[in-house]
């Protein structure tokens, strides 16, 4: 089962918050944030039906800064439209996908108890797959004027089309950890190549979440990107020839890798928790993180030591976005397009951003908000030892690829490892 | 645990049994303490003995007023309860009956009691929400009592089965002869000589239903919030401190429980 935490952000969604945050908005996004939005009739509609619905939104539970930021913040936001947020945490978003399926199984095509689903990557294909989800929404809230719907990060999610199926909630980009008080900046191995050196010279220090693993299948698909020639060759379609070309590699790389590796490589963390408590108590030197805030917020809560810091290879990492979806059957679907419409509000994703809470990439696109709010987004990440630059990140993101990498590389670690 | 043969136990503190007793308390007490500790640790790493720096974060987000524990702790309360006593209700019977019955079959029918506990978890669920969707049992309260009788009917089939298999039977035939009716029989004769075993099996019966997560998340929705939605999610999560706060809310029920229930197990041990 993958790990069902949306993971995020994206290249393409950090281009335009680049050019905000340089030049500032340009002519064209000024005017559109100028124009003040006007509420269609079908939309108002849809407010008086949400208004007293009680939304059930499922998503992973594991990280109590983003709890807290659904409660203390969405929440009381969504109260003063008329909705209650009722956040059901999951420990994996495949359960929440599951009972959605379970209920179209046993023909239940109303009333469906999953109202609202924090969503991405391969749950989100298999959903969309299976017909569980409510399609041609997200483009027409009246907040979408502020996503970018044209970048390919939103367009299509790990390559699969989202057609108006989910609305961005936010955006991430893959950086390495490390340590300041054990490993000196100027011994950081910033390729994967230089990586496997590393480990040659100091063993066990080093190891990844095991795929399934949403984080273990997406350190070992940078690495196939990188012994196979750049992301670049990997865009597009599955390609099986592709695979069979790359694929040898990684596993080469990888019985290379594996004798340096924690234990010797033979057992693994579940999941990037049972990486942070390795890497916290120092028995591994690096751990990786999503968020665009880096790990602020992991720092203030005390699970990684105040001398962490976050840093990329220099060929860049993956960046995506993380999306909410509704389920075909649900009860509350007015509130739940309601609520994914606050979600995407520039000031709930501003208090998303900050490091002090969530550190959360956004999901919109300032420059289609306009020029006091790039200023904004600026000072809310507050750059320093556990945020990178995010003009930085932007230089140094490309998109994920196609589902179907995914799926293959979880078979191919699987057949690896025996 | 008969109720037959009661001999005085002889109470004397040897180094022993005090050593021993000690252990007991150390292992007992121990890892509370540790939840306690860690439920205030700001951060704790490796190799140092204590946290490096306290906070009360994890007290104040498992506290906090916007997400109120008392409805995830009043659920997991009510439906434990309600599950509990369901299911020794249905066991007392089955049990009881089973005690009367020669070898081979009462083998046969244990094993079928025992079965939903051999399933996979996760198979077995997802069948579950499916009948319960066309029974219109999922997403209700009573449907999750019911998801949870699967699992909690055979643990106290099985208390009870052990309580019985000690359990003579002819004493119910020497009221009768003594002119009691059935109901008197049951009341004053055989539930009396059974009172521990039906103790211990609604609280292992309440146990199964305090920690069930898969079943109550898929049959119940968001309509039946209990604690382990909340704490698996922050174990899961990697949250030793707020886990260590959600882990002591969660434990200190049954702890409770178990204290109330504990000098009546040995008065009628």
């Amino acid at each position: 089962m993958t790990r069902l935490r949306p993971t995020t952000s994206s290249f393409p969604l950090m281009a335009p918050l680049l050019t905000a945050l340089l030049v500032t908005a340009t002519p064209q996004s000024a005017a559109q944030a100028a124009a003040p939005a006007k509420p269609s009739a079908a939309w108002a509609a849809t407010e008086r039906a949400a208004r007293g619905q009680t939304v059930n939104f499922y998503m992973w539970g594991g990280s109590d800064n983003i709890n807290r930021y659904v409660d203390t913040v969405v929440a009381p936001a969504a109260r003063k439209l008329g909705l209650t947020v009722r956040r059901v945490p999951v420990t994996d978003t495949a359960q929440a996908v599951n009972k959605v399926l379970g209920e179209k199984r046993a023909g239940k095509v109303r009333g469906g108890s999953v109202d609202l689903i924090w969503i991405n990557g391969e749950n989100f294909r298999t959903a969309q797959q299976a017909g569980l989800l409510k399609t041609g929404w997200a483009e027409s809230l009246p907040n979408a004027r502020y996503v970018n719907w044209k970048s390919p990060a939103i367009r299509t999610d790990f390559g699969f089309p989202v057609n108006g199926s989910e609305s961005p909630w936010g955006s991430a980009q893959w950086q390495y950890v490390y340590d300041s008080a054990r490993v000196k900046p100027s011994e950081l191995p910033r390729s994967f190549a230089a990586l496997a050196a590393w480990a040659q010279r100091h063993p066990g220090r080093f190891t990844f979440p095991a795929p399934p693993n949403f984080y273990g299948n997406r350190f070992l698909r940078q690495a196939m990107f990188e012994l196979g020639g750049g992301p670049q060759g990997f865009a597009g379609p599955f390609r099986e020839a592709t695979w069979q070309r790359a694929s040898p590699k990684l596993w080469s790389y990888l019985d290379g890798l594996r004798p340096n590796m924690w234990r010797g490589g033979r057992t693994f963390p579940a999941d990037l928790p049972q990486l942070y408590t390795l890497f916290a108590n120092g028995e591994v030197d690096f751990a990786f993180v999503q968020n665009i805030g880096g790990v602020a917020a992991d720092v203030q809560r005390g699970l990684l030591p105040k001398t962490a810091r976050v840093y990329l290879f220099d060929a860049g990492t993956v960046s995506d976005t993380h999306f909410v979806a509704i389920p075909f059957n649900a009860a509350h679907a007015a509130g739940a397009q309601v609520l994914a419409n606050l979600l995407l509000r520039p000031d709930l994703q501003l208090a998303k951003l900050s490091g002090d809470t969530w550190g959360d990439g956004l999901g919109i696109d300032p420059g289609r908000v306009g020029p006091a709010f790039s200023a904004q987004v600026k000072a809310a990440l507050k750059v320093g030892p556990y945020t990178l630059d995010p003009a930085l990140l932007a230089r140094r993101s490309f998109s994920d690829v196609d589902a179907t990498y995914d799926r293959r590389v979880q078979d191919g670690f699987r057949a690896w490892l025996k | 645990m008969s109720g037959l043969s009661r001999r005085p136990v002889p109470r004397r503190w040897t180094p022993g049994s005090v050593l021993l007793g000690a252990l007991l308390l150390a292992g007992a007490v121990g890892p509370l303490l540790l939840l306690g500790v860690w439920s205030l640790a700001g951060a704790w790493f490796y190799p140092a003995l204590l946290p490096g720096e306290w906070s009360l974060r994890a007290w104040a987000s498992a506290l906090s007023p916007d997400t109120p524990l008392w409805a995830p702790l009043w659920g997991s309360m009510w439906v434990g309860t309600v599950t509990a006593v369901t299911a020794t209700g249905l066991a007392l019977p089955a049990a009881r009956a089973l005690n009367g019955w020669p070898g081979r079959s009462r083998a046969w029918v244990q094993s079928a009691l025992l079965a939903p506990l051999i399933l996979p978890a996760f198979a077995g669920v997802m069948g579950i929400q499916v009948v319960f969707i066309r029974l219109g049992l999922a997403d209700t309260p009573a449907g999750v009592v019911a998801a949870h009788l699967i699992v909690a009917v055979p643990y106290a089939v099985a208390v009870l089965s052990a309580t019985f298999a000690g359990y003579d039977a002819r004493l119910e035939d020497a009221a009768r002869t003594l002119g009691a009716s059935r109901a008197a029989v049951w009341w004053q004769v055989t539930l009396p000589a059974v009172r521990s075993g039906v103790l211990v099996a609604l609280l292992m019966a309440f146990l199964v239903s305090w920690s069930e997560y898969l079943l109550t998340l898929i049959v119940g929705g968001a309509q039946v919030r209990t604690l382990p939605l909340l704490l698996f999610s922050a174990v899961q999560g990697g949250d030793y401190a707020l886990s260590g706060a959600l882990g002591l809310v969660y434990l200190l029920p049954p702890l409770l429980g178990f204290a109330l229930l504990a000098p009546r197990l040995r008065s009628a041990a």
